[in-house]
């Protein structure tokens, strides 16, 4: 069974919160909890000055943490590469909400069981892409099987400005320059608090999550030479 | 009777609201099977989205029959399917607790339910005696523009014989269409995507969202286009969309636009052709802007003088596939003395390319032809004999000002007495125009107000005398509205759910009650339904093609080469000859802003965010939680201002200007030119009842005087310093 990529073209993203909004009624949660969580960067000086935006969401990761810790076998890792949660089984200790290096889930006091992003398993189910990607006005948000031949997925995968956040099923596409900002230590918590600057009120892990995506940036980094480059936005 | 407690309860509330709605996965066992399962009951309708003026296409997707969610409609051309986040929380405000749902009369103690017989029978009394004793002239209607009100809106006041039927125009878009109008005969639409270069002036449309632009533009820059934003501030739309940002200083685009014209025409970039063939007053153009040198608008603008040559020789090359957006509301919709002529010279640069009606230009779509009511057999009122007391269109008044009116003088009208009743539909003056205290303590004067809505603002709150509660659009069917598209549409409004408050009531019959309560029913002796049929007609639709399918194919595609413009010359009037009627200049000339920042003022700059509609949103649980999760309320200033003041990234500031203060939340940015201060457009609200975004953020409209521009009668909007300083 071939797993799933979500990519997330961050040179197209307005952060305009379609796919925050759209998710939340789709997967019928209140209006104060979001799958989706924005991040952003400023950089240069007026007016040469650009900003990075960067959504950030339940990375599905290889080897999830949040599985590893929970202590009733709710969450769970399907062949597909979904880290799903069985609802029946979670009994909203939140272990895997300090345990989640991305900071992807929390805790939804309408159903008092953890919550996070499924990539819409129910729509997938269906034949049907998440619901974030349906929305996405500008087309920042690509998703599909990476064995997929001649899907816009794996045309996009081949792509040198595409980067994996390691171990798991998310990619970000960034201007050349972002990359080059992020420092071989971008791993380090103190790194986070500079990349993030626009940080959901009581979110206060959110910054290690966008500083692990940065991270793993860098670790993931591969360049392929030879197939060609593409603009850049600015 | 068995009791329940607290925790009961909550856990039967948890489980009731699982099956509601239709929570299958669950388990692992149900992820794992999910693929073999049967979808829950879901049934789906069209509509069409009311969150803003867009009049998106929508499917409603309805479980278990309750509302569920809303996507975009991929058969609506302008739109290709996608809506925003204000459309997507739309679904959340049908079953909202603060939702209006029957009539209500301001009492000395508040506001108290009424019966509809009573509202009728009372409102209808106090028009009576104010049309034998004032006349129909001291009675107008004020709307946020939409189709069903544009249509019952306009008809009851000519009904009444009032000639005072108001949109919001003055605050929005009233200079763009004024200085379009005059310039091309109208307001064309981009082409966007097959165009090869496109500059913004102020219009950011990832912000204040425009739907058709996001779904073209991505294309055109996937092809290679270029985009330009000229803007005082790094927008998301400019940051995102861009891929250059010329950060030009507030008020002062005329200036660029003249530089570019000047330069097109001195070193001969223009399409000849075009312009010999389809425009007037060239040479008048020609020696108005022989002064407008690069190195002059360099010095107004602050833009270097390098940027300012390149970018139109850039545009020029790519011409006719390019063009300057003919924008909305942005930097000349209702904004600065100079915004009726920066129009009418965006329009002329774009005559210059020889876009017009030209594959990537600027085109002059064809809409629907559509039929109207059989005026044999339902009479229609005659026109108001009288003139607008606004004085837009009226000699010596605003005569070039558009024929929807300058809802921002109403309150003034109304404290003179003038104005003795008022219909507001669907519109919030109270907080969207300018100067709070000239609008509230000039509505109050009124002796009849009456507030037609959904829901709760400060206009209903603070002036209303009867609140009349319309049902929820997506309760109700709409009137039949055009598309304008390369392959025209209709499309329309279709009620997708039972309605959840039995006391709201559609405009249509509001407005046909309330005329039968007055003695006019026989100018509305017909319903919605006829209405719709009628105006489908031509097109051998019926209503129930629309509402079971969604919009249709309407007329046959447009095609590109239409030349003849609807100007009293039919050409492009590069000189305007009815300009020079009116006394204004009859050529775009650099007039500077009415109001300048003196040594530690800013201009107020204001704009839409994704996920906000002016005051319209502020109040729905999933947007105001964007604005609350990541600070939306606050307003931006320069860095290098803001160290100057001592301004931290993220601490509250005062603002203050003439009179008024308010303490805000400040975003420390280098996305923001020196002199201006960027107030997000939504904010400040002051009516209790809004719970959920009262007293969030400020609104620009506290520091903006009450002003109107010549020419169009425009509010002029950023026409307004204030001071910052540490809280």
């Amino acid at each position: 069974m071939g797993q799933y990529a979500m990519i997330i073209d961050s040179n197209r993203c307005v952060s305009c919160f379609a796919c925050r909004v759209a998710c939340q009624l789709q997967n019928d949660l209140p209006p104060e909890l979001s799958r989706i969580k924005f991040t952003e960067q400023e950089k240069g000086v007026f007016p040469d000055t650009r900003v990075l935006v960067l959504p950030t969401q339940c990375m599905h990761c290889d080897d999830p943490p949040c599985v590893e810790v929970c202590p009733t076998g709710a969450s769970f890792k399907r062949e597909d590469g979904l880290v799903l949660i069985d609802y029946e089984k979670c009994i909203g200790c939140q272990y895997c909400v300090s345990a989640c290096p991305y900071s992807a889930r929390s805790y939804n006091p309408r159903t008092k069981t953890v919550d996070k992003c499924t990539f819409c398993a129910p729509r997938l189910a269906q034949g049907q892409g998440p619901a974030c990607v349906e929305a996405c006005i500008t087309g920042a948000r690509i998703f599909g099987k990476v064995d997929e031949e001649g899907s816009p997925v794996q045309a996009l995968l081949k792509d040198q400005r595409t980067n994996q956040v390691k171990g798991t099923l998310m990619y970000y596409r960034v201007g050349e320059k972002w990359l080059d900002e992020i420092p071989a230590d971008a791993h380090r918590p103190a790194y986070a608090s500079r990349l993030v600057t626009r940080q959901p009120v009581g979110t206060a892990l959110l910054g290690l999550s966008a500083g692990a995506v940065a991270a793993s940036f860098v670790l993931t980094r591969v360049r392929r030479s030879g197939e060609g480059d593409h603009d850049e936005k600015d | 009777m068995k009791k329940m407690n607290r925790r009961s309860f909550i856990k039967l509330s948890t489980v009731a609201m699982a099956a509601a709605s239709g929570t299958v996965y669950t388990s692992k066992a149900k992820w794992t099977e999910a693929a073999s399962k049967t979808p829950p009951s879901i049934t789906r309708s069209f509509s069409v989205c009311n969150s803003c003026g867009n009049r998106c296409n929508i499917i409603a997707f309805k479980r278990q029959g309750r509302l569920w969610r809303i996507s975009g409609n991929p058969r609506d051309n302008k739109t290709g399917g996608k809506i925003c986040a204000r459309g997507h929380a739309y679904a959340a405000m049908v079953y909202d607790r603060y939702r209006l749902g029957t009539p209500l009369k301001r009492m000395s103690n508040g506001f108290e339910p009424i019966s509809w017989e009573q509202a009728y029978e009372e409102i209808s009394d106090k028009l009576k005696d104010i049309l034998r004793k004032n006349g129909p002239e001291a009675i107008f209607w004020s709307e946020y523009s939409k189709p069903i009100s544009n249509f019952y809106g306009a008809r009851f006041m000519a009904a009444l014989g009032s000639p005072n039927w108001t949109t919001h125009a003055s605050t929005c878009f009233a200079a763009r269409n004024v200085g379009f109008n005059h310039t091309l005969g109208g307001l064309p639409t981009g082409d966007y995507e097959n165009t090869k270069y496109v500059v913004f002036i102020g219009r950011a449309p990832a912000d204040g969202i425009g739907t058709s632009i996001l779904k073209g533009l991505p294309m055109a820059k996937q092809k290679g286009a270029k985009v330009v934003a000229v803007d005082p501030r790094l927008s998301y739309s400019a940051n995102s969309l861009a891929n250059e940002w010329m950060a030009i200083r507030p008020g002062t685009d005329l200036a660029l636009l003249l530089a570019w014209i000047h330069i097109m025409i001195k070193e001969n970039l223009y399409d000849r052709e075009f312009v010999s063939k389809h425009t007037v007053g060239f040479s008048d153009l020609e020696a108005a802007v022989s002064q407008y040198t690069p190195a002059w608008a360099a010095g107004i603008t602050g833009l270097p003088e390098e940027q300012i040559s390149r970018v139109v020789k850039e545009m020029a090359a790519a011409k006719p596939a390019a063009f300057v957006e003919p924008g909305w509301h942005a930097a000349y919709g209702s904004n600065y003395r100079n915004s009726t002529q920066t129009a009418r010279a965006i329009a002329i640069i774009n005559a210059l390319l020889g876009n017009l009606n030209q594959p990537g230009g600027l085109c002059f779509y064809s809409g629907a032809n559509l039929g109207s009511l059989d005026s044999s057999r339902h009479q229609a009122p005659p026109n108001s004999p009288y003139k607008r007391v606004d004085g837009a269109g009226v000699a010596g008044k605003y005569p070039l000002a558009l024929g929807s009116g300058l809802h921002h003088l109403l309150p003034g009208l109304a404290k003179e007495g003038k104005f003795k009743a008022g219909f507001f539909y669907s519109i919030n003056p109270a907080r969207t125009v300018p100067d709070r205290e000239y609008v509230v303590s000039g509505y109050k004067n009124l002796e009849l107000s009456v507030v037609i809505d959904w829901q709760f603002s400060e206009t209903a709150e603070h002036v209303a005398d009867y609140i009349l509660p319309e049902s929820h659009p997506l309760e109700r069917d709409g009137i039949v509205e055009p598309i304008s598209a390369r392959m025209p549409q209709v499309s329309m409004q279709s009620k997708a759910i039972e309605p959840v408050h039995p006391g709201a009531r559609g405009l249509d019959r509001i407005v046909t009650e309330l005329a039968q309560a007055m003695g006019f029913g026989r100018y509305f002796d017909f319903k919605l339904d006829d209405l719709n049929k009628a105006m489908l007609f031509p097109l051998k639709l019926f209503p129930v093609h629309l509402q079971q399918r969604g919009p249709q194919v309407a007329g046959g595609a447009w095609d590109y080469g239409q030349t003849m413009f609807r100007t009293p010359s039919g050409k492009v009037e590069l000189a305007s000859g009815t300009f020079a009627e009116h006394g204004f200049s009859k050529v775009p000339i650099w007039e500077s802003p009415l109001i300048e920042p003196s040594s530690g003022e800013f201009r107020i700059i204001h704009g839409h965010q994704a996920y906000l509609t002016h005051s319209q949103t502020i109040n729905n649980p999933y947007l105001v939680s964007i604005a609350k999760d990541y600070h939306g309320e606050a307003i931006w200033i320069n860095s290098k201002k803001a160290r100057e003041l001592g301004i931290a990234d993220g601490s509250d500031v005062i603002v203050s200007a003439k009179g008024y203060e308010n303490k805000v939340r400040c975003k420390v940015t280098e996305r923001i030119h020196p002199e201006a201060i960027f107030v997000p457009a939504g904010y400040g609200s002051f009516a209790s009842k809004l719970e959920r975004g009262f007293e969030l953020g400020i609104s620009m409209n506290d520091f903006v005087p009450h002003a109107s521009e010549d020419i169009s009668g425009h509010a002029m909007m950023q026409e307004a310093v204030v001071s910052i300083r540490k809280a």
